[in-house]
């Protein structure tokens, strides 16, 4: 036995180049995209909203953040001057800062959305939206678990 | 056995590379193959050729950017990246209802020769040599520090090597191979040999991993490289009248502000705002030899052409030169196809150095067992 391990204890390593192929079989195969979240609208403004994934918040710069997919109906994504979607109790008003800004050039956009430590009853998540003629548009989604 | 002796040395240099010897060689190779990977994907793929029968003049950013409009209408380009003269120039887009792609056009007459919606042999081999395909937890993954490790691996062994080999630059002078003396006596040979003559690839690929290893450390531990431009004002988003970013107009006025900020700049990327509070940032070279093709770059808002950020080799800090001057010396790039020829074949010497030191080790250990290392 100690023979044995004497001789094959450096081959032990080689175990992890079998990794790269799990993990190329998982790429190849994601998991199904999360449920839409049913859709808003608003005059000519419509939207859903979509998580990336099951997972909660992961800290960036020490606060937590979550990513959604925003998939605007309607061919109003170019009607959109700026949009953002953030949580919070009542309806946010345009910030300064870019935190939680919908980017993307297409219909399905994305935005790494920030989350307070403690979800409050009443929180929502608040898609704002900015149309070229300076009007606020504001849909809002209650949070799920 | 006395530390510092030759014998607690040898030791030494077995530990630092026989544990792990086929990852090592792994990533040595996969990193000499990705080293020619353009090419690889020059030979390979038609499509990806620039080729020029009529010998044209090589055409601008912005009238590829018209000829893709023009040729693939849906798309919306988010970055135009231009790579050696005998390939295609990427153009990376989205597309309603439609994979993001990378559109291959040629340079030289505009033509979109492909619309590759996977993933491509160039990044697939950055990926397994970077990272194993170790997947990505935002910041950081296992992969990458596994990889970049192995810098530290590399470095370790290179030292307690030229311990052990007493009197190493003998080798230089008066190299030797033995070919008919048995295996043992060719694999320390050679072993040897290629070590010498690579002292100076060794030292290169291994702090240049080291850096690579600090970066994933600073990722990890979100510590920016750079100061990032805040985003576009709400003061002057409540002046901006309505136009599409996705315009050759508003692109062309973008490179001019570069190219009146640098001199004799060539734009090598150009990333297209991703929301309309962000900006162009155009990212070229001036030819400061070593830096990369993107050392030069400046970020210019798209509502009032103003330049707010530039980065330049003469205002970098220490790291921030290392970051640009990192990969040419990885990846062998510095002076093109034959820089990249050089650090192919010492990447191959570097890939057998683990293999030849295991298969010493393992003949000893095979005959003697108890005296392994």
């Amino acid at each position: 036995m100690k023979v044995f391990w004497l001789r094959y204890r450096f081959w032990i390593n080689g175990f992890i180049l079998l990794l790269p192929f799990w993990f190329l079989y998982q790429a190849l195969t994601p998991p199904p995209l999360e449920s839409k979240w049913a859709k808003k609208q608003s005059g000519e403004f419509s939207a859903e909203v979509r998580p990336m994934d099951k997972e909660p918040p992961y800290l960036h710069d020490g606060k937590r953040e979550k990513d959604f997919s925003v998939i605007f109906g309607d061919s109003c994504a170019n009607k959109v001057k700026q949009a953002y979607l953030r949580v919070a109790t009542s309806a946010p008003n345009l910030p300064d800062d870019d935190s939680g800004i919908v980017h993307g050039n297409t219909s399905i956009q994305h935005a790494h959305v920030p989350f307070p430590d403690v979800i409050k009853t009443d929180d929502r998540l608040w898609l704002t939206i900015q149309d070229w003629q300076g009007r606020i548009i504001q849909l809002s989604w209650v949070l799920e678990k | 056995m006395v530390f510092g002796s030759r014998r607690f040395w040898f030791k030494l240099h077995g530990w630092f590379s026989l544990p792990v010897w086929l990852l090592f060689s792994f990533v040595c190779v996969t990193g000499t193959i990705a080293v020619m990977s353009h090419e690889i994907t020059w030979i390979t793929n038609p499509e990806a050729r620039a080729e020029n029968p009529k010998n044209l003049p090589k055409k601008s950013m912005v009238e590829l950017f018209k000829a893709v409009q023009a040729q693939v209408p849906d798309a919306k380009v988010t970055r135009i990246m231009e790579l050696e003269p005998y390939l295609v120039t990427a153009v990376f887009v989205n597309r309603e209802d439609k994979p993001p792609a990378i559109l291959y056009v040629n340079p030289y007459s505009a033509k979109v020769q492909e619309v590759n919606q996977g993933l491509t042999f160039i990044g697939f081999m950055r990926m397994l040599h970077g990272w194993l395909l170790f997947p990505w937890h935002h910041h950081y993954s296992v992969g990458y520090y596994l990889v970049t490790l192995m810098a530290f691996v590399l470095m370790g062994a290179l030292i307690s090597g030229l311990v052990v080999y007493k009197k190493f630059w003998r080798c230089f002078l008066q190299p030797k191979l033995r070919l008919n003396q048995g295996r043992q006596a060719f694999y320390k040979d050679f072993h040897r040999l290629v070590a010498i003559w690579s002292i100076w690839f060794f030292v290169i690929m291994s702090l240049t991993g080291i850096w690579y290893f600090v970066q994933a450390v600073m990722w990890h531990n979100e510590v920016p490289l750079w100061k990032e431009a805040k985003p576009i004002s709400q003061q002057v988003m409540s002046q901006a009248q309505q136009k599409s970013l996705q315009s050759p107009d508003v692109l062309s006025a973008a490179l001019k502000r570069s190219e009146s900020e640098f001199k004799n700049f060539q734009p090598k990327m150009i990333s297209f705002p991703e929301h309309n509070r962000d900006y162009f940032r155009v990212a070229g070279t001036e030819g400061a030899f070593l830096f990369d093709d993107y050392s030069y770059q400046l970020l210019v808002n798209p509502w009032n052409d103003e330049v707010s950020d530039v980065r330049k080799p003469s205002q970098m800090n220490v790291l921030q030169v290392i970051s640009h001057i990192a990969d040419p010396l990885h990846y062998g790039t510095f002076a093109g196809l034959w820089s990249k020829a050089i650090w192919f074949v010492f990447g191959l010497l570097l890939s057998t150095m683990s293999i030849t030191g295991f298969l010493m080790w393992s003949k000893r250990t095979i005959i003697k067992p108890k005296k392994a290392v």
